[in-house]
């Protein structure tokens, strides 16, 4: 029995940042990479299927990447991943979430696992895609923002509780392998052990590239995306007024402002 | 190679012998943090070779310059590099020091730049007064008239410069003289009024002016300025309007017949504010317990001169706040804790469990409930059993974990498992702890955590800079 864990590096950004030249992204010195929220989730929720199997369960993580991506992978390693994979060639670079999907369905194909979990968006491009972009591509059954799961290794069926607008819920009994988006709250994340750490340090990281999986040049990357980046910009800033005086003039203005806007004056 | 294998690497575990070999083990590793950590311990020499390491890369040194843990000899030689964002970093971060700030402002053209400078807590009054004389432009003087360095001569300067712009701001700030007061509440709204005579150097004549007038915002605020004397705040105490009353209720001036009826003030505010105050008879307070407002009861249970009755009158309290106080009051007996350690709210239990005067008893009790606040009460709780805090140790509780930590009764035994807790925080905090010996802090050399690397060398530092 397999799980595999989609995880993503994701950027977060520093306060004072700056835009690049070519105005397509974020200076790369400006921004700050750790695994992605979500993706922290879908792993802690295939370690505690692993955990309560009778059977013996192997998680396998897989990321998308450049060689930074490997700090992520071993966190991953750290907190009892069995085996990490890094997917990489320069012609991936520019790929958009879908292509991003068709990659980690040729890993799937290869891998073969009986689950799929990604994280139901990552935090920095928030495109919410490339879970069902994966399924769609693998042509199997997925269930988005799940935040509830019974799922019994070996099992063809699991019943995963979906996530809906107004604090509605949905139980959803989906076939398996399936791929599921899992939501943030499914479970409490582990932090990884010291020790773990350290032997995370030492593990090896499987490397593959895109000839490892039968794709070509012209299959991902930039060309191959269905959405490209044309701009990136700091949108102008609505109206913002600082209240000025003293503490108690500062409180009576806002108090006026609280009442015009309620209709009071 | 990850940072982490390079230090398993090329670093073993024997502690350095002194401060040339802890620098030596910072540059070795090639880790910004340690090093960062080290370099003002560093000589001449060292000195060059870290600032090599910790400028080598752009991306370091944005990091570093905002890191607010960044010592401040580290950010002084971050100011020689020649880079906008890091000088914005550096402007912003408050560790920057004083001559590192006034270095920046000598070299700074830029007017959003120097308004940071402006806006620092550590800018010297000096800098301040050149800033004033450099531009006219409101945010940046509304930034040195807000700063607490801004000394009375460039306050008074303000004040002549720019008529009434920034008279709010200099009615509120320390530094502003009497003189000056007088003539901003000569020239002021109700609001500047109002700050002016609440500053700690009002001048005594403007109390008899203020005490006159009908505007309750001016009469709260001169309540609540501890130079006024008995006649006027009993005055106050008894003014119509309940927010005066209340500013005055917790004045050290009150005199007890003025106090004897805010006990019994129409105005649950003023009566919350009384509740609070150590100097009650036994008859205040026994109408306070009485009182039909729970924050008033609330508050006169955390009073220390209570008696042993009054005490257990009010942890028979409906309210489990007013229960909360009796088990925190520092005069509760172990016989009304032991009993409140049975309270059906954990909120109350988590209480006594943090009472110091808990008995070793109780506590051990309390150790075998499931609720974390609980828990980490009895963790941190001085009269608790060692062998109770060793089994506390390991529980899945991080707050749990780290309320020992900090327990000081918490020995070396005890701690020793914590230095691999899974929480980078609570390995941090034993970098303090005096429990443990340097060899067992040096253990954590190569942790995967930068912040408490950075802790490890800095502990290390000050013990050889000593």
């Amino acid at each position: 029995m397999k799980i595999l864990v989609a995880v993503k590096e994701v950027a977060s950004l520093d306060d004072d940042f700056e835009i690049r030249d070519d105005q397509l992204d974020v200076d790369e010195d400006f921004l700050l990479y750790d695994l992605n929220e979500w993706d922290d989730y879908s792993l802690e929720e295939a370690m505690n299927i692993k955990e309560a199997a009778d059977s013996d369960v192997e998680v396998v993580v897989v990321s998308v990447g450049p060689d930074r991506v490997e700090e992520s992978l071993r966190k991953c390693l750290a907190k009892g991943a069995d085996r990490a994979i890094r997917v990489w060639s320069d012609e991936m670079e520019g790929s958009d979430s879908i292509t991003v999907g068709r990659i980690l369905a040729a890993v799937a194909e290869q891998e073969k696992p009986d689950m799929i979990f990604a994280g139901v968006q990552s935090s920095d491009d928030a495109n919410a895609s490339t879970g069902i972009s994966l399924s769609s591509y693998l042509n199997w059954p997925h269930a988005a923002v799940v935040a509830g799961l019974d799922y019994t290794p070996g099992s063809n069926k699991a019943v995963a509780t979906r996530e809906l607008e107004g604090g509605m819920a949905q139980d959803v009994e989906i076939s398996c392998p399936a791929v599921l988006t899992i939501q943030l709250g499914i479970n409490t994340p582990r932090y990884a052990s010291l020790r773990g750490i350290k032997q995370a340090a030492a593990k090896p990281i499987e490397e593959i590239s895109l000839s490892d999986l039968g794709l070509s040049a012209e299959d991902v990357g930039a060309d191959a995306s269905f959405a490209q980046v044309r701009r990136m910009y700091i949108p102008e800033k609505g109206m913002a007024t600082m209240i000025e005086g003293t503490p108690a003039e500062q409180a009576a203005k806002l108090a006026e402002i609280i009442k015009e806007y309620r209709g009071e004056l | 190679m990850s940072l982490l294998m390079k230090m398993q690497t090329q670093l073993n575990d024997s502690i350095p012998g002194s401060a040339a070999e802890l620098i030596s083990v910072a540059l070795d590793s090639g880790d910004i943090y340690s090093a960062a950590a080290v370099y003002g311990l560093a000589d001449f020499h060292d000195k060059k070779l870290l600032a090599e390491l910790l400028t080598a890369k752009r991306r370091d040194v944005l990091k570093l310059a905002r890191w607010q843990h960044t010592p401040a000899e580290v950010l002084a030689l971050f100011a020689d590099v020649e880079d906008e964002a890091v000088r914005l970093r550096i402007d912003k971060n408050p560790a920057t020091q004083t001559q590192t700030l006034s270095n920046l402002y000598r070299d700074e053209a830029d007017i959003s730049f120097i308004t940071l400078i402006a806006k620092h807590a550590n800018t010297s009054a000096e800098v301040l007064w050149q800033i004033l004389h450099s531009s006219t432009a409101t945010d940046l003087v509304r930034a040195v008239v807000k700063n607490p360095n801004t000394d009375a001569e460039t306050l008074a300067l303000v004040a002549e410069k720019f008529a009434d712009q920034f008279d709010a701001e200099l009615a509120s700030h320390p530094a502003t003289s009497a003189d000056l007061l007088m003539r901003l509440y000569a020239r002021g709204n109700e609001f500047v009024q109002a700050a002016v005579v609440a500053h700690k150097e009002c001048p005594a004549t403007l109390f008899t002016l203020a005490a006159k007038q009908e505007s309750s915002l001016i009469l709260r605020h001169l309540a609540t300025n501890l130079h006024i004397d008995k006649r006027l705040t009993s005055r106050l105490a008894l003014d119509k309007n309940y927010s005066v009353r209340r500013a005055a209720a917790s004045h050290k001036n009150l005199p007890a017949w003025v106090l004897e009826q805010l006990v019994r003030d129409d105005s649950e505010y003023v009566r919350r504010v009384v509740a609070a105050r150590e100097d009650l008879t036994a008859e205040m307070m026994n109408c306070l317990i009485a009182d039909t407002d729970h924050w008033v009861r609330q508050w006169v249970a955390l009073n220390s001169k209570l008696s042993d009755s009054q005490l257990y009158s009010l942890s028979q309290d409906e309210h489990k706040e007013v229960r909360r106080a009796v088990a925190r009051n520092p005069k509760t007996n172990s016989a009304l804790l032991s009993q409140l350690a049975n309270d059906q709210e954990v909120w109350v239990r988590a209480a006594v469990a943090n009472q110091p005067n808990t008995p070793a008893s109780t506590l051990i009790i309390l150790a075998d409930m499931d609720d974390i606040d609980v828990l980490g009460g009895v963790a941190y709780n001085p009269k608790t059993p060692q062998k109770v805090l060793q089994r506390l140790s390991y529980s899945i509780s991080a707050d749990v974990r780290r309320a020992v930590i900090l327990n000081n009764m918490a020995i070396r035994q005890t701690l020793l498992p914590l230095l691999d807790d899974p929480y980078y925080l609570n390995r941090m905090m034993l970098i303090q702890s005096r429990a443990l010996s340097a060899d067992d802090k040096w253990t954590l050399y190569d942790d995967p955590d930068p912040a408490v690397r950075f802790s490890l060398f800095t502990w290390f530092s000050r013990q050889y800079q000593q």
